[in-house]
């Protein structure tokens, strides 16, 4: 099921645009066999269900020469499946896990924002060139890339991994011709 | 220097901020992590059956095991007869010996009621039939070389033939139980000490796959260092276990599980579906399992020579006292040194010592009892 909106409006200046997509994936699994119900049969989300995603973007033209853009993405984590005790049987230690995707992982957030000043554009030049400085991440958000448990000790941790855990700048150069 | 260039320094700059890629997180899991666990097993056997009830533990938390205390417990078999269990200690109910041995055939269902918790609920296992189980035809040993250690040891890998001509029994689980006599090679209080393992492992086998109910040749266990466990002599019982169907696919779907090494195509993590469950809540989850099983054993010693150079007691000697000394009035002589060589009637006088318990007691590692089945081989 995916529902989408989407708002986009030019105007002198600046030029904006909102989408938001609402989709949801689902599935159900019951059997003859009780090894292969899942969830006593309900419907839980497959792995890669993201119920909310939104974008915005923006773009000021300060000049011809110089631009400022920003945007933002947002979406709802992923599904993840969690242990959450442990038992045993005799000798053996066991873990018991929560429902499949119960719980999510957090939520995904990122702003990036840029600055592109161009060269003097006259029309008699073979190539334009341009400098784009960006920070990609401004907010320095750890989105999750993943999140694991790892036995340490006697106990079970579960840690993050984060790829782009902080605001990355960039500078790129160009050339149009 | 410009604005720009100084603007390309910071931009740098920043691009060498410390940042965690990895960092310890807990999640948010509201939902109840304290579960009634069951491990119980009853047999056809004479004698006690323990069935052990406790309570998952968080995984966050670096407790053992709960032990669930106060229950009241029974089994009831298909002929309506109900047996109490007697609660010992730490959780564990044990049918009463005089009144109470499980009978092949007879279908079991056991029977729980919590009192101890803020909310109590009842809890029951489905009618578990006990199947009956054939005796182990024999159990034996091939001597094996092992590469795996320099230079190449022969230990030997143990087997076991087993079958079930009228193929009642179709489903088998194993345990076992090793003691081995060690003996150090000093003259020293506790030299000669048996030393006890059991098994820790899943050990099952399926027989209505093949043609007819036949085990051979079943490996139970590979004896891959002879040096300790074979130099004097040896002994290993195994104990066979029928199962019916169901109680043998929760074995298979444990051992599997247990078997992960993290890689893509391994099982997905749920929990596996077992023989018991909440009567009012049907939905709450109940860990563990009631196993009813017959039970037969057969015990193989093996006393034989193996071939492999003996390195275990090399590097024993730490200290060495020269001269005229009581070793009695040694501090800590016999609790954390011991004297393992008395050469003090050589020239010049001296004693040999060591700080390795191993090699100077031999309690450290088993009991100095004498098992008692341990002459019934009459070697």
């Amino acid at each position: 099921m995916v529902w989408n909106w989407l708002l986009k409006r030019q105007m002198e200046k600046t030029l904006y645009s909102i989408s938001y997509t609402f989709s949801r994936t689902l599935l159900k699994s019951i059997s003859g066999f009780r090894d292969e119900i899942i969830n006593s049969g309900n419907w839980y989300p497959a792995n890669f269900d993201k119920p909310d995603n939104l974008v915005i973007t923006f773009q000021y033209l300060y000049s011809r020469r110089l631009s400022f853009s920003a945007d933002y993405t947002y979406s709802t984590g992923r599904p993840i499946t969690y242990p959450i005790a442990t038992y045993s049987a005799g000798t053996i230690k066991l873990m018991y896990y929560s429902d499949r995707n119960k719980y999510r992982i957090p939520d995904y957030s990122r702003l990036d924002v840029s600055f592109k000043i161009s060269g003097n554009l006259r029309s008699d030049k073979i190539a334009n060139p341009n400098l784009t400085f960006s920070v990609y991440n401004l907010l320095g958000k750890e989105n999750a890339y993943s999140i694991y448990f790892k036995k340490v000790g006697e106990v079970v941790k579960g840690y993050k991994l984060s790829v782009f855990g902080r605001a990355i700048p960039t500078v790129t150069f160009n050339f149009d011709f | 220097m410009l604005i720009k260039h100084k603007l390309l320094i910071l931009l740098t700059l920043l691009m060498f901020l410390p940042n965690n890629c990895i960092v310890e997180y807990t999640p948010l899991t509201h939902e109840e992590a304290e579960l009634l666990n069951v491990e119980g097993l009853i047999t056809d056997q004479p004698g006690v059956n323990i069935i052990k009830l406790s309570k998952s533990i968080s995984i966050w938390n670096k407790q053992v095991a709960k032990p669930l205390k106060q229950c009241i417990v029974t089994i009831s078999d298909d002929l309506g007869q109900i047996y109490n269990l007697i609660e010992t200690n730490n959780g564990n109910y044990i049918t009463n010996p005089t009144t109470f041995q499980g009978v092949a055939g007879r279908k079991y269902t056991l029977h729980i009621k919590t009192t101890s918790d803020p909310v109590n609920y009842s809890y029951s296992s489905f009618p578990v039939e006990m199947k009956p189980v054939p005796p182990i035809d024999n159990i034996y040993y091939e001597k094996k070389t092992y590469h795996d250690q320099l230079p190449a040891v022969e230990g030997c890998q143990v087997y076991l033939d087993t079958q079930d001509p009228s193929n009642n029994c179709k489903f088998f689980r194993w345990e076992y139980s090793e003691t081995w006599e060690i003996r150090l090679p000093y003259n020293v209080k506790n030299r000669v000490c048996w030393v006890s393992n059991n098994s820790n492992d899943i050990f099952i086998k399926n027989t209505s796959v093949l043609g007819e109910a036949r085990i051979i040749r079943y490996p139970v266990i590979s004896i891959s260092n002879p040096i300790d466990k074979l130099s004097i002599k040896y002994s290993i019982l195994v104990s066979q276990f029928s199962l019916n169907e169901d109680e043998y696919l929760y074995w298979e779907r444990l051992k599997n599980s247990l078997e992960q090494v993290g890689g893509l195509y391994d099982q997905v993590p749920a929990s596996i579906p077992n023989n018991i469950f909440c009567v009012e809540d049907p939905n709450r989850n109940v860990l563990g399992y009631f196993s009813v099983s017959a039970k037969t054993s057969r015990r193989l010693f093996i006393k034989d020579s193996f071939a492999g150079y003996d390195h275990q007691y090399e590097n024993c000697i730490t200290d060495t006292i020269t001269g005229n000394v009581i070793i009695d009035t040694l501090k800590g002589i016999n609790s954390f040194i011991w004297m393992i060589v008395d050469s003090s009637d050589k020239v010049p006088p001296r004693r040999y010592l060591t700080r390795k318990r191993d090699c100077g007691d031999c309690m450290a590692r088993g009991t100095n009892i004498k098992p008692d089945f341990w002459s019934d081989d009459k070697k």
